[in-house]
């Protein structure tokens, strides 16, 4: 098995004696080579960086938080802990897992410092906000569309939080199984069967508009 | 889901339905992040030289202020009521309460001395000229009080008596009398003693 982003060979089901080096920097994915000239002061690496991932964090974090407003804070402490750790950064998995590793642990340090909202909780602004629009004139295909992203996101909504993270962390995040299950404490097997559970649920909330594997 | 492998589906389709239309940080957020992140470049010296040197030149003219005044021969800290308290021949009298009445307290306990040992002729600055006179006049002041002060203690009882002497003849009889009086209570018998020998 090819680690992600490491370069190097492991075997299968070894996750736990992931060996890490540093790649030879042609090896690295983009934004680990724009991550490590920020590093090294280029402003415009870090420019290029954030817009890469500005879009797909921000969702990860807004389905997490549920709230526009903290969504800001948190994603902001995000980027500022990137920022911070840039002199401390090796390339020993792909950038978006740490980026996303980052994101979680902002999320749960929230929650600690907020106290943690009911994990089946369905009211979900991003639903709400989804379902809002999608006007009535649209074409009937958009439309379509816009109620399964709506349905989607209240399925999303009302999954358990751990099953949540884990199906977010994977689909958003690129983490593998293996990093999920190392970033939330889990075990490889426990890691998969929230993925399972969350695919099915999700695809049941979409019945016929649900992505085939 | 294939167990064989660390990819139990396919991302690409469930991030396309999650990411359309899902929103984005406003442009102040990214405003934020962005700038923050060229501050976090910049070099440590340009983030602190500014209140370094401002620190800088506020300790150099504070040192400056400090070696004019030690120089001038005043003390380190000169306020303005240490001037006031100078005791003046003219107006000793009058000055006297209301010096008192600015005394720290240590020095107000000590014992009243009669008028005429309070007032030696050490300063030609009117304490009425001295209140009107700006705090930036003190060191100056200071200067001409000190080199008197030094003068007197370091004369000799020959040269203390021909300035009583003098004081006299100069037609400042009143004067003249109160420096004889802190002269005898100095000196003991030393008047005496002197005209026995000198007639």
């Amino acid at each position: 098995m090819q680690h992600p982003g490491s370069g190097c060979r492991v075997q299968a089901g070894d996750d736990q004696a992931i060996r890490r080096k540093v790649p030879a920097m042609e090896e690295l994915d983009a934004d680990a080579q724009l991550m490590l000239r920020y590093a090294a002061g280029d402003a415009r690496a870090f420019e290029e960086l954030y817009e890469r991932n500005r879009a797909g964090l921000w969702r990860f974090i807004r389905r997490l938080v549920r709230d526009a407003t903290v969504t800001d804070d948190v994603f902001q402490e995000c980027w500022s802990r990137v920022i911070g750790s840039r002199g401390r950064y090796r390339p020993t998995a792909r950038f978006t897992t740490w980026l996303y590793r980052i994101a979680h642990n902002c999320c749960m340090d929230h929650w600690r410092k907020s106290g943690r909202r009911a994990a089946h909780e369905t009211t979900d602004d991003d639903a709400i906000a989804a379902a809002a629009d999608v006007p009535a004139s649209r074409p009937l295909a958009i439309a379509v569309a816009g109620e399964a992203r709506a349905r989607l996101s209240q399925a999303l909504a009302s999954l358990p939080e751990e099953q949540r993270v884990a199906f977010l962390l994977y689909v958003e995040g690129g983490l593998s199984v293996a990093e999920i299950a190392e970033q939330t404490g889990a075990g490889a097997e426990t890691a998969k069967s929230r993925l399972r559970y969350a695919v099915a649920r999700l695809k049941e909330a979409l019945g016929n508009d649900a992505p085939v594997d | 889901m294939d167990p064989r492998n660390d990819e139990p589906f396919d991302r690409t389709p469930w991030r396309r339905l999650l990411g359309a239309d899902s929103g984005a940080p406003t442009q102040g957020v990214d405003r934020r992040i962005l700038a923050e992140a060229r501050r976090a470049l910049m070099p440590r010296v340009a983030r602190w030289w500014l209140p370094a040197s401002l620190a800088a030149s506020l300790l150099l003219a504070v040192l400056i202020v400090q070696w004019q005044l030690a120089d001038s021969g005043a003390p380190a800290h000169v306020t303005e009521s240490d001037v006031l308290l100078t005791p003046a021949p003219i107006a000793a009298d009058e000055a006297a309460p209301a010096a008192a009445m600015e005394l720290p307290a240590q020095r107000q306990e000590e014992p009243a001395k009669p008028a005429a040992n309070v007032a030696p002729p050490l300063i030609d600055v009117p304490i009425l000229e001295s209140r009107r006179a700006p705090v930036a006049e003190a060191p100056a002041a200071f200067g001409k009080l000190r080199e008197k002060e030094s003068y007197e203690e370091s004369r000799t009882p020959e040269e203390w008596y021909a300035d009583i002497e003098a004081l006299r003849a100069a037609g400042r009889i009143k004067e003249a009398d109160a420096e004889l009086a802190r002269f005898k209570s100095k000196y003991p018998g030393w008047l005496e003693r002197h005209q026995q020998q000198n007639p």
